[in-house]
């Protein structure tokens, strides 16, 4: 299994992944040498909550290039966001990452009204839009404690995704 | 000069926990106990910077330090060291456009309760760039304190420093110990 370096260098490495009915179940492991914990915090190295969402958009990027939607996403709205455990490389070595998509059929439409307007951003506000939007909920887990659950609008940021980019193998 | 930050740069560790390279505000504009305005320059280096664009981990980390600086005034004019703070949940966050490197944040956070160490913010966060005027006219951006004017075209505009146009808004709940202020009256 190939390791990925995301947005974020050397913050956690891909396991394995495995896919249930809609959901593909991401096994991580968090690298304690990430530069990140230098600074949050000094002598006490705690994730950075925002650092756990940025894992779960990768592993959903990963499922778009898998589905041939795109390559990447970009975030209409953070409904919600619940961090419900503190995670750390000590405290969480291994974390699974959970993710589903539901995709709209009208590319560029708002998602979860008709006004368009709960749901967060409105089609052709964003210059680089015109990629499908989908739901994305999502968990992370560690050791069968629930320590982020998130559910956002996304849309696909580039299109068509590249055969060299699906780094990681599935297995069915 | 009436738009000089309180506190700016190097003087932000006084009041936050938070060292680089995850530093996501570097200055605070206004403080009173409803609220603050703080801002941030979008950098190149920045770790939540892809291609060009302050993404939206970046903008949430960015509303979140600014609750804490927002804590962390609170305590330093009341001689206490800050305490960490943790996000407890982000509601209903939108973001309209990914700032790109080169443009200035500018943000007003508003308290809008707190309760045995739990408190939950609203934010609005707007991208300017130092004297440009190319940004599209959206429409007037709520909730704008004092130090923003309407220029001619109806547009906001931060003195001296060209349009402003909304990045993201939307509420976060910041876990933080309460201090007990044991100064002896």
């Amino acid at each position: 299994m190939q390791n990925d370096v995301g947005m974020l260098n050397n913050y956690y490495n891909v396991l394995s992944v495995r896919r249930e009915d809609d959901w593909a179940v991401y096994t991580v492991s968090l690298n304690p040498d990430c530069e990140v914990y230098m600074g949050h915090f000094p002598g006490n190295p705690v994730s950075p909550g925002v650092c756990s969402i940025q894992m779960v958009l990768e592993c959903a990027e990963r499922e778009c290039a898998v589905s041939g939607f795109g390559r990447k996403l970009a975030v209409g709205e953070i409904r919600q966001c619940r961090f419900t455990a503190l995670v750390s490389p000590q405290t969480c070595p291994l974390l699974e990452v959970r993710v589903s998509m539901a995709w709209s059929d009208v590319p560029g439409a708002a998602l979860g009204t008709s006004s368009g307007q709960e749901s967060g951003f409105a089609p052709g506000s964003f210059p680089e839009h015109g990629g499908r939007t989908a739901w994305l909920k999502a968990s992370i887990v560690h050791d069968g404690t629930v320590c982020l659950s998130i559910k956002a609008s996304v849309y696909i940021l580039q299109n068509p995704c590249r055969e060299e980019t699906v780094t990681v193998g599935c297995d069915r | 000069m009436e738009n000089d930050p309180l506190f700016s740069g190097e003087r932000i560790y006084e009041l936050i926990p938070q060292r680089p390279p995850i530093v996501m505000v570097d200055a605070l504009y206004r403080y009173d106990r409803e609220g603050a305005e703080t801002g941030l320059d979008v950098l190149t280096d920045n770790i939540f910077v892809e291609d060009g664009k302050f993404t939206a981990p970046g903008l949430i980390e960015h509303v979140a330090q600014s609750a804490a600086v927002f804590a962390g005034y609170g305590a330093f004019v009341r001689g206490l060291t800050p305490e960490t703070g943790y996000i407890a949940e982000v509601k209903k966050f939108r973001i309209f456009r990914m700032p790109e490197v080169g443009e200035r944040l500018y943000t007003v956070l508003r308290l809008l309760g707190s309760a045995a160490g739990m408190s939950l913010f609203s934010a609005e966060v707007f991208s300017f760039k130092s004297g440009d005027s190319r940004h599209d006219p959206f429409p007037v951006c709520d909730g704008i304190s004092g130090l923003m004017s309407r220029n001619d075209s109806g547009k906001e505009s931060l003195p001296g420093h060209g349009t402003c146009v909304p990045a993201a808004s939307g509420q976060m709940k910041i876990f933080i110990k309460e201090q007990e202020d044991d100064r002896i009256e």
